[in-house]
């Protein structure tokens, strides 16, 4: 097969109806969840930096609320089609732009590419490339991440010693130069190291149609471990649900091959 | 092959710009590992997420 027909293939094939369904119905628990928790935040940090009188005035208000969980209810029950999309994507869009959002941001970009494949499963063959561009997505949040933390304070741990004095997020402190993981003392910059392998593990992993489950099961426990020592906001949760762009067959099979 | 807008070319356009957001929004996550000792020196109140 030539290169221009394998990129066609791989951009244009039509993509599966019942995956794109399943996908659209947890993007919409996750994305409630993650603005939901919005609510408890404490207003300097809700706000944006921009017209704080509006916020409280109307995006933090019940109503707006009301009107984005009837939005999204409608998304996940098929109803309304693309415009459903638009219109929940319109009520978010302001929450997203909070200060500590970027998972929100994320979100909602996952949102878009599943709004360009309706609400409706039925309507007909649709390319995957949204599907790509999410699958895109979480192999560059966590490519970005090994980049940043491939400097030699990282390595060495002092950024993670420093974090955990520092930040009321981290669950543990390391001063002492290791994570206490019952009997066992673990060397931060092993951590550190250990932290930097993972994260590049699972940007390339999921690529490797063998060892994608491996991969997803690899993040699963590295995402939740992370939650003993750190509280990073829905970022693990956003990743996470981004796991299922690679775990759910959306490559259509060919007419009159079995589904597995 | 099936298309969104209805043609090749508008989806290409389409994915691009799509493209260019994801790639433009993944670095948001990095902040927090930047600067060396930035710890110290940003607001506390900043680390809800990354």
């Amino acid at each position: 097969m030539s290169v221009a027909r394998r990129i066609d293939r791989f951009l244009f094939a039509p993509v599966d109806a019942w995956s794109v369904g399943v996908f659209r119905v947890a993007l919409v628990l996750v994305v409630a969840l993650a603005f939901w928790e919005d609510r408890a935040l404490p207003g300097f940090l809700a706000r944006t930096h921009w017209a704080p009188g509006l916020w409280d005035a109307v995006f933090r208000t019940p109503a707006w609320w009301a009107a984005c969980l009837l939005a999204l209810a409608a998304v996940g029950a098929g109803v309304g089609g693309r415009l459903g999309f638009v219109a929940a994507f319109g009520l978010l869009l302001p929450l997203a732009f909070a200060r500590s959002a970027a998972s929100r941001q994320i979100l909602l970009t996952v949102w878009v590419c599943a709004g360009l494949l309706g609400a409706r499963p039925a309507q007909g063959a649709l390319p995957i490339w949204p599907i790509r561009l999410v699958q895109l997505q979480l192999s560059t949040v966590y490519a970005v991440n090994v980049w940043a933390k491939l400097t030699p304070e990282f390595l060495r741990g002092d950024v993670l010693v420093g974090l955990s004095r520092a930040m009321p997020n981290f669950r543990v402190d390391l001063s002492e130069g290791h994570l206490a993981l019952g009997p066992l003392a673990v060397p931060v910059w092993l951590c550190a190291v250990g932290t930097v392998a993972v994260e590049a593990a699972l940007a390339v992993g999921f690529w490797l149609p063998r060892l994608r489950w491996a991969t997803a099961a690899l993040g699963v426990t590295f995402h939740l471990g992370l939650k003993l020592v750190l509280t990073i906001g829905w970022l693990d949760w956003t990743c996470m649900l981004l796991y299922l762009a690679f775990l759910l067959p959306f490559e259509r099979p060919a007419p009159g091959a079995d589904r597995r | 092959m099936p298309f969104i807008t209805g043609s090749r070319a508008a989806d290409l356009a389409l994915l691009a710009l799509l493209a260019a957001l994801v790639l433009l929004l993944a670095p948001r996550v990095r902040v927090y590992y930047e600067v060396p000792g930035w710890a110290k020196e940003r607001s506390t109140t900043d680390t809800k997420e990354r």
